[in-house]
């Protein structure tokens, strides 16, 4: 993975930030249905699927997207200091995030029927992104920190 | 494939973080390196090899079985 495909290091302080208020969102529009006010207005009819502007709620759209923004720029952006040892396990973590995806998404598809299978596949669009995040913050900054403190 | 690292660090008396500043890596990436968990790059080695002075097979060197 090329350097320049990562974003600036500032952008995973701008992820943590929006992570808290997305995830916050994206409960309260999924669990409690709750609409942003300036987010929806009156339409008279509803048709298609595809760039519906008749769809007249756009609260569960904007959380979904706050929500990978801020996954993404905790996931990718840069070290202070990036190498390619830095590089190699990123690949690593985003192969094992892939596998697990699809393990998730297997079991799901096996275990899960009817209207649970939603769910599954609802939860599937985070977790390569959730996992890689795990993955890589673990080796990087959790068993870093520990090598950091047998060397010293 | 192991390598004399922690050895030549020790003749110069720096530590780890001061050879990662030196040759632009980060500190984690020398300590993988002298815990023989991560095998490093072309250019990393000849790096490391010029800021010690010496050729790289004399800092990196394989094993029975690499």
């Amino acid at each position: 993975m090329l350097n320049s495909l990562l974003l600036p290091n500032k952008f995973r302080k701008v992820g943590f930030i929006l992570l808290i208020p997305a995830f916050i969102l994206l409960n309260a529009v999924y669990m409690y249905e709750y609409s942003i006010p300036f987010m929806s207005y009156e339409a008279p009819t509803q048709s298609g699927n595809f760039l519906d502007f008749n769809n007249h709620d756009f609260s569960d759209e904007l959380a979904l997207l706050i929500t990978f923004f801020s996954l993404f720029c905790i996931a990718f952006s840069k070290e202070k200091k990036e190498d390619e040892y830095l590089q190699g396990i990123r690949l690593r973590a985003l192969q094992i995030s892939v596998y697990l995806n699809y393990l998730v998404l297997v079991l799901g598809t096996i275990l899960i029927y009817g209207g649970g299978y939603m769910y599954v596949l609802f939860g599937n669009l985070f977790t390569i992104l959730i996992i890689f995040i795990i993955v890589y913050y673990y080796q990087v900054h959790i068993k870093g920190r520990l090598s950091k403190e047998e060397q010293s | 494939m192991k390598n004399t690292i922690k050895v030549e660090r020790a003749k110069k008396d720096i530590t780890q973080a001061d050879l990662a500043d030196a040759i632009g890596v980060s500190r984690q990436t020398i300590n993988a390196m002298e815990a023989g968990k991560y095998v490093p790059s072309t250019l990393l080695s000849l790096k490391i090899a010029r800021y010690f002075g010496v050729k790289v097979e004399d800092i990196f060197v394989l094993e029975p079985g690499d």
